[in-house]
This record gives structure tokens, sequence and C-alpha cells, in this order.
């Protein structure tokens, strides 16, 4: 059999399957109707300009001075408290460049990555003249801003990789000592490479296909413009839909353990990265990006969720491409360990 | 076709296969019997190259066992003891991916499909998708998927488990069929009536051994009771027994639900011998039967257990 027509019979089995179409569509739509509910301004209002407030004598404060969208005061915390209180400034530096904040939201995100960005450019010894904060953070765009954008970003990077849940299917199909159908690949002469490639592709259509109508229902029906960079998002997405295979052979690959049992350790795996990402809302991410940076740096979700954030809704590339790379790393790592294992073809239990 | 050598496997202290050996020429139906655990399963999967083994050698068409063998593997068929199907799939596609993993050419394998369907009396059910069949029609899927590419070795592991009657004779007669056809076929089962209906001879397993080999007939000759003779009496005798036990080829008499069970060490004369013998001492009987010893007095004695243990 040719690899179009095991293709064709991989993508059928998946086609036929209610259990594919719920969580790889009907979820994620009912979750996107639950975020728009729940963010009825989402497409309402101008980015403001932010108002802060500063503790007097910070050094930080001339930096701050020179960023055309932030409007700083100088205060002491007793007002600062008082002024967040009443809505009139949206975070206070004080301290060793800490920002105290009474709630979450879009203007404290930004005001978050700015401070973090000002320390990187400090200990980088880059002059801070030199850098464009207003490029990095809001212009080059004139898309609405609201924070509860990172919900959509983040909940279709957890759709691009619901791909690992038709990687565990077929991983675990293919191993003898899983799926008693797994020793009937084994003792036919069926090339395992090819039938590997059929199956991530049948995958990554299938899944293509649903990120593309998600992504179609939320411009067209809900009319919410979040993909201005339509074709790098796809392309970004077709990118984690590789990676998000290739963790579920990845997953497949533990032995022992059946199918459904391994779906179940993945749905809490993607949950956590996704939490992680900003899908329970921003505020978990901010925690994450200013005390566990290396988790935000090696969560792919995380990284395909600010990437996505960054290209379509603050016009920045800046790490577009970096995204793309170490998203392609982690599933050639994940497609190398699977095929080296595939190269096993005996066991020593059944 | 198929040479098992002295085969050992071990899954850490637990022996599954202990110096197995055994042979299977071409076109025969070899059966291997034994209670589950005995190793039947692995001794399968060790010919298929799916598990490695300790020590012994395997040969199958002359070749020694090999993962890599693809033109061994092209010429081997498999039905394994679980169903091995795609419920999302159909009659039709299931046949067909199955046998797309040996043959590639579309249109002779839209013909091996249609015979396969033709062979396990699928037609009217080509479009169901397994969840809408009967479990012995599952299991005639099953057969199907791993029969379809016309293999020349099917190795068939307990094709009729939990089959209702009308099933599992319509799977004997193909299996019948196949042989007709050239087929060698390995199988194996712990229901005793069909290996005796099916098989050509029998390779039987107990704790991962082959404790004995051969036709049923020559198996029944390798226990010590040949016959057994069931008989009553009206009136009751203090030395019936030891009467009994003094008849020509007698090896024990015991009782049963209270008659006399006399075992024959040969099937010659022993009802004459034993009718003779009320005339001559003017006894009058009220049940007389005669059996002659089963597949499951042979494992019985042999291992010393029944089969389903």
């Amino acid at each position: 059999m040719n690899m179009i027509r095991m293709t064709f019979y991989l993508v059928s089995i998946n086609f036929k399957d209610f259990g594919f179409w719920f969580w790889t569509l009907c979820y994620p739509l009912l979750l996107t109707g639950l975020f728009i509910m729940t963010t009825a301004n989402m497409t309402s209002g101008e980015l403001e300009d932010i108002d802060i407030g500063i503790q007097k004598g910070q050094e930080i404060g001339e930096v701050i001075e020179e960023i055309d969208f932030i409007n700083m005061t100088n205060m002491t915390e007793e007002e600062a408290v008082r002024g967040m209180k009443e809505g009139e400034i949206a975070g206070y530096i004080h301290g060793d460049n800490d920002l105290l904040v009474t709630e979450t939201g879009f203007n404290q995100t930004v005001l978050e990555m700015v401070l973090n960005q000002i320390e990187k450019i400090n200990v980088a010894g880059i002059p801070y003249e030199n850098y464009d904060f207003e490029a990095q953070f809001i212009e080059e765009n004139s898309q609405e801003a609201q924070p509860e954008a990172v919900l959509f970003y983040s909940l279709i990077a957890m759709i691009a990789f619901y791909g690992m849940f038709s990687g565990i299917e077929f991983m675990s199909s293919m191993q003898p000592n899983l799926d008693p159908m797994g020793a009937r690949f084994a003792a036919s002469p069926y090339s395992k490479v090819k039938f590997l490639l059929s199956s991530v592709l049948g995958a990554l259509l299938l899944n293509l296909v649903t990120n593309i109508i998600i992504l179609t229902v939320i411009i067209n029906l809900y009319k919410i413009n979040l993909f201005t960079e339509l074709w790098p998002t796809l392309f970004l997405l077709l990118i984690a839909n590789l990676t998000g295979i290739g963790l579920g052979l990845l997953i497949g690959l533990i032995p022992k353990i059946n199918a459904g049992m391994k779906t179940t350790i993945s749905v809490i795996f993607i949950i956590g990265l996704s939490a992680l990402s900003g899908l329970m809302g921003p505020y978990i991410k901010v925690i994450i990006v200013n005390n566990f940076a290396w988790v935000n740096t090696l969560n792919p979700l995380a990284r395909l969720t600010d990437t996505m954030y960054k290209i379509n809704f603050l016009g920045n590339y800046s790490d577009y491409w970096m995204t793309i790379g170490t998203l392609a790393a982690y599933a050639a790592i994940f497609f190398g360990i699977t095929l080296l294992s595939l190269r096993r073809k005996q066991y020593d239990s059944i | 076709m198929i040479m098992m050598d002295g085969v050992v496997k071990r899954y850490n202290d637990l022996i599954a296969l202990d110096h197995f050996s055994f042979t299977a020429r071409d076109g025969e139906i070899v059966g291997l019997l034994g209670p589950n655990g005995c190793g039947k399963t692995t001794a399968i999967n060790c010919m298929l190259s799916l598990l490695t083994f300790d020590s012994g050698e395997i040969e199958i068409f002359g070749e020694k066992v090999d993962s890599n063998n693809n033109t061994v593997k092209r010429r081997i068929g498999i039905v394994p003891q679980e169903l091995a199907i795609f419920d999302k799939l159909n009659v039709y596609e299931n046949i067909d991916f199955y046998c797309g993993l040996y043959v590639s050419d579309n249109k002779e394998r839209k013909k091996l499909v249609e015979e396969a369907i033709d062979f396990v009396d699928l037609e009217k059910y080509r479009k169901f998708t397994p969840g809408k069949l009967s479990g012995g029609l599952k299991r005639r899927l099953n057969i199907a998927c791993g029969i379809a590419h016309k293999p020349e070795l099917l190795f068939m592991d307990e094709p009729t488990v939990a089959v209702d009657a009308q099933s599992r004779h319509f799977i004997l007669e193909g299996i019948k069929k196949m042989k007709a056809k050239g087929t060698t076929v390995i199988y194996t089962t712990h229901y005793l009536e069909e290996a005796e209906q099916l098989c050509d001879r029998m390779v039987i397993m107990d704790q991962g051994r082959s404790i004995a080999q051969g036709t049923v007939s020559q198996l029944q000759k390798s226990i010590s009771t040949q016959e057994r003779v069931e008989v009553g009496f009206l009136t009751e005798d203090q030395d019936m027994k030891k009467r009994l036990e003094e008849l020509p080829h007698v090896v024990k008499v015991s009782s049963k639900n209270g008659n006399y069970l006399i075992h024959f060490e040969t099937q010659e004369n022993n009802l004459p011998n034993l009718i003779k013998f009320i005339e001559s001492n003017d006894l009058t009987y009220t049940e007389l039967t005669s059996e002659r010893s089963t597949l499951s007095d042979i494992f019985l004695e042999l291992t010393g257990k029944e089969l389903r243990d």
C-alpha cells in the first residue's frame, strides 16, 4: 500500500472519531465562546497611556521617563495603593525596582515586560536611548489592545499541540507489547518509517484543518481580529503542530502504559503548560515570567503564545524565528528519538 | 516449513519456554495445546520474531528467523488472540488496510480483499463497522485481516475464543479449506475437541515445555488407559472390584456414581470379555457404556491436570 492510501486510512480513522472532533474543534470553540462572554470589551477602546506611581529617588525613573506611553508620578506607597484602588494608576515601582500591583490586566502585564526589559538592557550594557520601547510593546500596530488576547493566543497554542494525541495513538498501536495491532504491523513487511510518515502527515492535515476552522470562526463569526499576521501565524502553527505530534510520539514510546493512560497524562500535561502560558489568565503568566523565566523559555506553548501575541498584537517579530527554531528543534528531537526507537524490531516481553 | 529447536525464553525468573522444540511440515495443521500461560503465545511470538529468545534455534522456510527478513514476513499471516481491527473502519476497509501491509498493487489487493470477504462470508456486512458486528463476526473479520494476502504459513492464536457455536464451526471449516489449498497452519487452542477435529498433529505444552507430540492416535498410545468402560450391577458384591481387576488388560477399577469404571490398557476385546464375565457369573447389569480415551484423558495423564486449569 502506498503512503497516500495509508495516510487516507489514518485520516479516515480520526475523521470518524467523535472524540477527535469534540476535543480538537468543539471544545476549543466552546472555550472561545466562553472567553468572549467573559471578555466582552475585547474589541473596545484604543490603548491609552499607562499611569504609574514611582517611589521618589528610583534610578529607573530616568529610563521610564523616556518612555512615551508611560506617565510617571512620584508618590509614597500609601498614596500609590490608594491610587490603584481608585484606578488612577496601574502600578507602583518601589524598592529594588519592584512592581506593586493590586490587580492584573494588560497594563500591568506591559509594565512587567517593560521592567524586565530594562533589567535585561541594563545587564547587557545597551544604552537605554538606543532602545525603542514603543516598537517592542505598543506601536507599529493599529490593533486594539486588551490583556485578554493572551487567553486566545494561549488557546490557539494549546490546540496546535493537540496533534500529540494522534502521535500517542499511532505509537501505541505500532508496538506489539502495547496493542495487538502492533503485532500485526511488526509481523508485516511494511516499512515502519513509511507508516510513521503517513501517520504524521495524516495527523498534521487534520489538526491544521481544525486550527484553521477555529481561526476562521474567531475572525469571521466572533469578529475578533487577533490574527492580523495570518500567514506568519499559520506557519507558526504548522511547526507547532509538528512539535505536538512529535511530543505525542515520544509519550507513546513510554512502555507498559496503555494509550488511554498516556492520553490522560498528556491532557494534564498540556493543560498545565497552557495554564503557565496564560490560558487561565495573565496573572499566572506574570508570576512565571518574573520568578521562573526559564519555565517560560522552555515551555513551547508559552513561546508560541508570546510570539503569536507579539506578531499579531504588537507587530513585533523579534523572536519569531527564534520560536520557529525552538519548536522545530523540539520536533527534531522528538522525531529523532522516535525513529531511533522504531529501529527496534524485537521485544523482551509482549 | 518450521523448525524450532531447544528454544528457551525467560522473563526474569519465569521460564516461558523451556527447551521447546517442534516442527511443522508443508500443508500441515499443527495444534499447540496447553492451558493458559503454558507458553503457546510466547512460542508464536518467537516464531514471528516479535520476541527475543535466550537460546535455541528457529527456522522458517529454511531460514533463521530474522525481524529484517521481509521476504519471509511476506509469506506469513497472523491472526492474533485479541481482536486487532480498527473500530472506525468498515469490514472492507479493515481487510484492505491489513492486506495493504503486504500487497502494494491496488488491483491485486482489491481482488484479494474480495476473496477474503467471500471466504469469511462477510459480504452482507462489508460496509459495517466492527461495532455493528456480533462477537463471532468480529472474529471472522479478525481472521480475514490475517489471511487476505494468502500467506503460505498462518499463525492462529486461539481464534475461536468467545465465539458462538455457529461461528466456530464456520471458522474451523474455513481453516480446513485453507489447508486444502496448501496453507500450513499453526493453531493454538485450549479446546481439545477443536484440536481433535482440525489438527494433523499436536504439540502438548505445559510450563513452557513440549510434553508430547504426534497425531491423536499416536498420543493415545502414549498413555496407559486406552478405553474406559462404566458398568453397574443390579446386585451388590463385596468382591466385585477385585474380580473385575482380574479381567484381561485392566489397568485399574474405580467407583463412579455407584458404578464401576474400568480402565483398559488396550482397545481390543474389552467389551466382549466383560460381557462373557457377566454371563458366566450370572450377573445382571443396569448400565454399560464404553468410551475410548480422548485428548482430554491424554492431557490429564501427561500433565496431571485438566486442560482448562
